[in-house]
């Protein structure tokens, strides 16, 4: 997530709020962070406040309230987001921007999984603040387009999801709402069921696979039994009429076998909604992991051609994530999407000059070393 | 009667074989797939053993033609009667989860007890 | 799993394919391993690393991993393809009239002169008809109207629409109604009615004009082709070019000139056609308008290579035999083709309602009924409950005797998840509801299709596969490639 920093001052706790540009005082103004250039006047009734220029000790002492000054870039906040203040260390965490399409909630750092290449660093048997996620969940607009539920494994929290999600209808019953999760604790069907009973209006299933048998996708989960179970929970999902997503990131280890995956998703799940295939992020395990993982674009682009074309003809819809044009056949490119997250996403020099700028989705700021040597515009 | 031998004799193809290479279900389906192009008879004797005779129904058949596409058809149908035994188990597994679906855990017990 | 062998094997069916062997298993995967491959697999000595052993594993052929998953996989999806069962009987033909105002030399329903009303459905019987219809548990109900020619008997059909919608009130299925017309007793009038209440509408067309008139005639003996082409275009202006479609019959005059009979269906704006065989029945028999299995199958070949070369050059036209067969192969997906399913459809996916009321399992059954046969007839609306009609003795013989699961030849035939069963054919023909595979000239013509399709789908030409698929998905090949922006 994105973050921005300061100088803390009257407080050292954690402070989770709505940002408001606005010093008056209105209904919402105990649930809000102020970001304003500089504090002139008292102001009553707000979480904390955010300054761009510095303030006097002495100053801020009087003023009673939790403050964070010098924040450079507050530019960068908008009315409407969302922020976490450590008051510690001055570190402000934008966990959600009113004007994205891609808001999420981190539901869990743990994992039942340890898949090679995660870009997530994960922290065993953290439970994640399911209070403060809900908190959150309650300050977001009810106009917000997307909201995924991230992790590691979300799942893993069980009836804590389940409270997550009925706050997500509760607030946000018009936002799409985006699980990631390997599906493996799908595999018990009352659990699934009790989701369902839910009827969220817009819910969807992020699920990956990454082969077409069992030991190949079982190694890269790193856990045996993985494909059996993930393919339960995925048909427990169909039996319960919930929407489902498959997504395939693309690595050495698979991108030959991409049509043999593609031909095994059409036929035994043919239910799913969209097909998706991901660039890999080369964060976190995946980043110690690169050299055994990475496959340049233009090694595996004709098997990736091939797969997207094969499921087009079946009517199956299917998109390219996190790809870069001017490394793609020109044919599929109609088939990709600007997906990596605005703070995730840079272009490189190369990228000024290129005509298609604004269709590409640009890149991971990760994985900037491994793709330097191949980005040309176009 | 040890070994297998055609004999061409008035337009008529007769064929000698092992009975412990080829089971009766194999011939019998075997004849069935000829019966467009002829007139089939299996006869067992004690001595020379069993034999299958074809006779063409049109003059334009070709003997040897038969001949070739018989054994071809013969060897095929005996794969398929040994497979019919290796997959009886499987198939009814099969067809019972489709139309009596049980759990997957009861089935992955189900399958064991079968010793799959 | 047995620790003396390296890997189980799953059921398949398999038939030598050229240089290759062609192994399909229950839920319709296929594969084609080479012969020394299909060798090495059957005897165990496969290696589990290979390229090719990954790919058996993936379309479930073999396992070396515990074979629960791919047991529940193979059943879910023998489970799809057996899924038209679900809803028992969906479509239902009304046969409101005997009367015909033409008198086509291949008519298998032996049409009686237009003045005859006695062999017209009455109202009462109608009423008891469309009761029994809506006693079959399918959600979806399709009223087709047959004859003679319907449109003679108009006021049965109104009836029957108006009383249908009546109860589907109540019922709320999904309630289609198609009129299956020669069309020359298409009016201003009926044409109102049928966009009223979005009735669909199936005419015939053998051709061009030399073609079409070979056959298709007055009971004069006059052509008919300058009125059904004019009707077609009026109706299509009226309902809209989808709401109508032809079907044709091949005949010994048509049957080398099928290019010209495509040619035809594309003048008259249609986007589809089903080059069907003829059924050996009635006076089709008598007249001998038959061809052999041989000269059918050569001009069906060239034919779907003509339509095929025009789909190439940017036209979107199918052949509908042939994308039902596309679709069995080539999806998991179950097809609602009545005629070549296992079981089959006879009484359990149609049914016809005589214009006396009596119900048979088929067309051609309510056929062999009139020339004095009543093998097949299940019973009568007047007379009989559903329970008598539709779980009777006619109609349990008729699908015990119907699967391909179990029937000679059949039961081991690579093609099996792809074809199916017509045992009122069978019975007609062979004399045995069973039929006799190698003699039987269905059994000959569909292997034949299936065989020749499967050869293109091997080839793997992908603007011919991209073609195919535009026909099974029926969309533009434009929206299969994604070529336009947005």
């Amino acid at each position: 997530m994105r973050q921005l920093k300061g100088i803390p001052l009257n407080s050292g706790a954690r402070i989770t709020g709505k940002i408001s540009k606005n010093p008056a005082k209105t209904r919402e103004t105990k649930n809000c962070i102020l970001a304003i250039v500089s504090i002139e006047k008292r102001l009553r009734g707000f979480k904390a406040v955010l300054c761009s220029s510095a303030i006097e000790e002495a100053k801020a002492i009087r003023l009673k309230i939790p403050i964070i000054h010098s924040v450079e870039n507050i530019e960068a906040l908008s009315e409407g987001d969302i922020v976490s203040l450590d008051m510690m260390t001055g570190d402000i965490i934008i966990v959600y921007e009113k004007n994205s399409i891609h808001n999420s909630v981190l539901a869990s750092t743990d994992c039942n999984c340890r898949c090679i290449m995660c870009p997530q660093a994960l922290a065993e048997n953290l439970k994640e603040n399911l209070k403060n996620n809900i908190e959150i969940i309650r300050m977001m607009d009810k106009r917000t387009p997307a909201l995924g539920i991230t992790g590691g494994e979300p799942l893993i929290l069980g009836d804590g999801l389940i409270k997550i999600l009925k706050e997500c209808k509760r607030q946000l019953p018009e936002t799409q709402i985006q699980i990631l999760t390997n599906g493996i604790l799908l595999k018990d069907n009352a659990y699934v069921r009790r989701i369902a009973r839910l009827r969220l209006k817009k819910l969807v299933f992020c699920v990956p696979l990454y082969a077409d048998t069992d030991t190949e996708h079982d190694f890269i989960m790193q856990r045996k039994g993985a494909f059996e179970d993930t393919i339960q929970g995925l048909y427990n999902l169909a039996t319960n009429r919930q929407l489902v997503e498959i997504r395939i990131v693309v690595m050495s280890l698979n991108y030959k076998r991409l049509p043999k995956i593609a031909e095994f998703i059409f036929h035994n799940l043919p239910f799913a909604i969209h097909v998706a295939f991901m660039g890999m992020e080369v964060e976190g395990t995946a980043r110690k992991n690169v050299e055994r993982l990475w496959v340049s674009p233009k090694e595996y682009s004709p098997y990736l051609r091939e797969t997207v074309f094969y499921l087009s003809q079946r009517d199956m819809n299917v998109s390219i994530y996190n790809e870069q044009l001017c490394l793609l056949p020109k044919d599929i490119w109609n088939f990709t999407c600007k997906s990596i997250s605005e703070w995730k996403n840079i272009y490189l020099e190369e990228c000024v000059d290129c005509r298609e700028k604004n269709r590409c989705g640009g890149f991971f700021a990760s994985s900037i070393e491994e793709h330097k040597r191949q980005i040309r515009p176009l | 009667m040890k070994e297998n031998s055609t004999v061409k004799e008035e337009k008529k193809l007769i064929i000698k074989f092992d009975v412990s290479l080829y089971n009766k279900v194999a011939v019998l389906k075997t004849c069935y797939v000829f019966q467009d192009r002829c007139y089939t008879k299996v006869e067992t004797e004690k001595d020379s053993g069993t034999k299958v005779i074809l006779t063409p129904k049109k003059e334009s058949v070709n003997l040897q033609q038969i001949e070739n596409q018989f054994w071809d058809e013969l060897i095929d149908q005996q794969i398929r009667y040994e497979n019919d035994n290796l997959f009886s188990d499987i198939r009814r597994l099969i067809i019972e989860q489709a139309f009596r679906p049980i759990s997957f855990t009861d089935l992955k017990s189900k399958i064991k007890k079968h010793a799959i | 799993m047995q620790s003396e062998k390296p890997y189980l094997i799953f059921p398949y069916r398999f038939m030598r394919f050229n240089d290759e062997v062609l192994l399909v298993n229950e839920a319709g995967e296929f594969i084609f391993p080479s012969k020394d491959d299909f060798a090495r697999l059957l005897c165990y000595q496969m290696d589990t690393n290979s390229e090719t052993f990954l790919n058996l594993k993936s379309k479930l052929f073999v396992t070396d991993s515990n074979p629960t998953l791919p047991i529940y996989l193979l059943a879910t999806k023998y489970r799809t393809k057996k899924s038209f069962l679900n809803n028992f009987t969906a479509l239902h033909i009304f046969i409101v009239t005997l009367r015909c105002n033409q008198k086509c030399r291949y008519c298998q329903a032996s049409s009686e002169d237009e003045t005859k009303t006695e062999f017209d459905m009455n109202l009462y019987t109608a009423k008891r008809c469309v009761d029994m219809v809506y006693k079959s548990p399918s959600p979806a109900i399709k009223i087709e109207f047959q004859g003679g020619e319907p449109l003679l008997n108009f006021e049965t059909v109104k009836y029957i629409v108006r009383y249908a919608k009546k109860l589907n009130r109540v019922y709320q299925k999904n309630l289609e109604f198609v009129v299956c017309t020669n069309l020359l007793e298409l009016n201003e009038r009926i044409l109102n009615y049928l966009e009223e209440h979005k009735i669909w509408v199936s005419t015939s067309l053998d051709g061009p004009r030399n073609l079409h008139d070979a056959n298709r005639i007055t009971r004069k003996g006059t052509g008919t082709y300058d009125i059904v082409r004019k009707n077609i275009q009026l109706a299509q202006d009226k309902l809209g070019i989808e709401r109508i479609s032809a079907l044709m019959v091949t005949t010994r005059d048509n049957v080398h000139k099928l290019n010209s009979v495509v040619d035809e269906y594309v003048n008259q704006r249609f986007n589809s056609i089903f080059i069907r065989t003829i059924h050996p029945f009635g006076r089709a028999a008598k007249e001998k308008l038959g061809y052999d299995v041989e000269t059918f199958i050569k001009n069906y070949k060239k034919t779907l290579d003509y339509i095929i070369r025009l789909n190439l050059d940017g036209m979107s036209f199918s052949e509908q035999y042939a994308t039902i067969i596309l679709k069995k192969i080539l999806t998991p997906f179950a097809t609602g083709f009545v005629d070549l399913q296992s079981p089959a459809g006879t009484g359990i996916s149609c049914a016809v309602y005589g214009y006396n009321g009596d119900v048979f399992v088929s067309d051609e059954a309510r056929m062999l009924s009139k020339i004095g046969d009543n093998r097949f007839l299940m019973g009568n609306v007047h007379k009989n409950s559903y329970q008598e009609i539709f779980n009777g003795k006619v109609i349990r013989e008729t699908i015990e005797n119907s699967c391909v699961e179990t029937m000679p030849l059949c039961s081991e035939c690579a093609f099996q998840t792809y074809c199916g069963a017509d045992p009122v054919r069978n019975y007609s023909i062979q004399g045995d509801l069973m039929g006799h595979r190698p003699t039987s000239e269905f059994h000959q013509i569909n292997y034949l299709i299936i065989h020749h399709l499967m050869e293109l789908i091997k080839q793997n030409d992908p603007d011919i596969m991209n073609i195919f698929w535009s026909w099974i998905t029926n969309r533009s090949i434009e929206e299969i490639k994604r070529s336009k922006t947005g």
